[in-house]
Formats: structure tokens, sequence, C-alpha cells
């Protein structure tokens, strides 16, 4: 299933294109936004991955949310914050961002890992 | 809802062991062997009646893995309240059923894989 294909990813792709073509806003912008709806996604599955962890007390759900916790919402904050707080070049953000996505990687490849196959 | 299956919800909330069961898997996923003891019956009682209930939807399955690769299956109690309304000569009956939770079917799906 493609984002576009639910309503919700429909509406986020058309806003999407309402911003750049018509309202005429900079790609910085639609990109900053882009990164805050997939940042607010990735919060909602990472949520419901860490009550399923809670609940059931299933450790390869505490690797998933960590997982997405590390593509998606960490990038996305510690990018915009080491923007605004530092002036590093966009070669440093970008390797900040490579690395949250390694570890995001590592942790679902972790989380594959049953109790059973130790 | 037909008059057969209004009379099915009726017999199984009459039954004793089916509502032990139902009581008992409210709290949290049991195995039969749990079962079993929670309700005081033999394992074929509880097989029984877990059918039924399942038939009705008064039940969700779980598949467990063992360490040792043994499967085995919880349950936990669907059935949240049933109403009876009698009125103008007839009787209605609506039975809820407990919608589980997004992030235990996230966690069943993701255990599955």
């Amino acid at each position: 299933m493609t984002a576009s294909t639910t309503p919700l990813g429909a509406a986020v792709v058309s806003l999407l294109e309402v911003m750049t073509t018509v309202d005429g806003l900079d790609e910085t912008t639609t990109i900053f936004f882009a990164g805050m709806a997939s940042a607010a996604l990735g919060t909602v599955v990472t949520w419901t991955a860490y009550r399923g962890y809670a609940r059931n007390a299933s450790r390869p759900m505490l690797f998933l949310a960590v997982g997405v916790a590390f593509l998606t919402v960490v990038p996305f904050v510690l990018s915009h914050a080491i923007d605004w707080a530092t002036d590093a070049a966009d070669a440093t953000v970008l390797l900040v961002v490579t690395a949250c996505h390694l570890l995001g990687l590592l942790a679902i490849v972790r989380s594959f890992r049953r109790p059973d196959s130790r | 809802m037909t008059d057969d299956e209004d009379r099915e919800v009726l017999a199984l909330l009459d039954d004793e062991y089916a509502r032990r069961i139902l009581i008992a898997a409210s709290e949290e996923p049991m195995s039969v062997d749990r079962l079993t003891e929670c309700c005081d019956a033999s394992p074929p009682t509880i097989y029984r009646r877990i059918e039924r209930l399942a038939d009705q939807g008064f039940l969700d399955e779980y598949q467990e893995l063992d360490p040792d690769g043994h499967h085995y299956k919880t349950y936990s109690t669907r059935l949240e309240r049933v109403a009876i309304e009698i009125a103008e000569g007839s009787m209605e009956m609506d039975v809820y059923r407990r919608d589980e939770d997004p992030a235990d079917r996230f966690t069943r799906l993701f255990e599955d894989l």
C-alpha cells in the first residue's frame, strides 16, 4: 500500500502540490512541512509500537519503536535543531541524518530476532 | 440477528463454564492450560466452550510461540456487553464486542512475521 492510495496519503500529496504550485512556497518550506508530516506519522507508529511493547512485553516491538523513531522523528528534530543552533555545514546535517537512518535500520533488523531463535 | 443466534448467545451465557472463561480471559490472554485451572474444568470441556465462544466472536485468539518452538494459543475476551430490550411485544438483543487495541494488533501482526 503506497501513501497515495490512502485518503491521508492522497491528502498529504495534494497538499504538497498545492503548496508548491498555487501558493508558490519555496522548496525549503515544502521540505519542512513534508518532513513534519512524516515526523508526525512516525510519532504515531512509534507510539503504537511502544504501547505494543509495554502491553505485551514484546521486545521486538521495542526495537521496532526505536527503529521507526530513528528513521522518522529523530532525524527531523535533530537536523532542524542543528540548523537552528549551530552554523554547521549541510554535509554535517546530512551525516547526522544518515547516521540516524543507519541506527534506525539496525534497530529494525534487530527487531526481526525472535525469542525462540536466540 | 436471527433467533438461532439469539438462542446460542443466551445458551452460552447460561453456561457456567462459558461464563467463567469469559471472566477469566477478560483480564489477560489465557492459554487452555490456565483456563482449565482457573475454571476448574477438564480440557475437553474448556475446548468445547472456547469453540462456541469463538464462533460468536466473544473471544480473540492469539498464536503463541514457546522458546522450545512449541505452538499454543491464548484467548482473550472480546465480549463487552449484551443488551436485551423488551418492548411492544418483541425482544431485541444487542451484543457489544470490544475492538482489539491497535497496539495489540500491531504487535500480533509483527510477531507473526
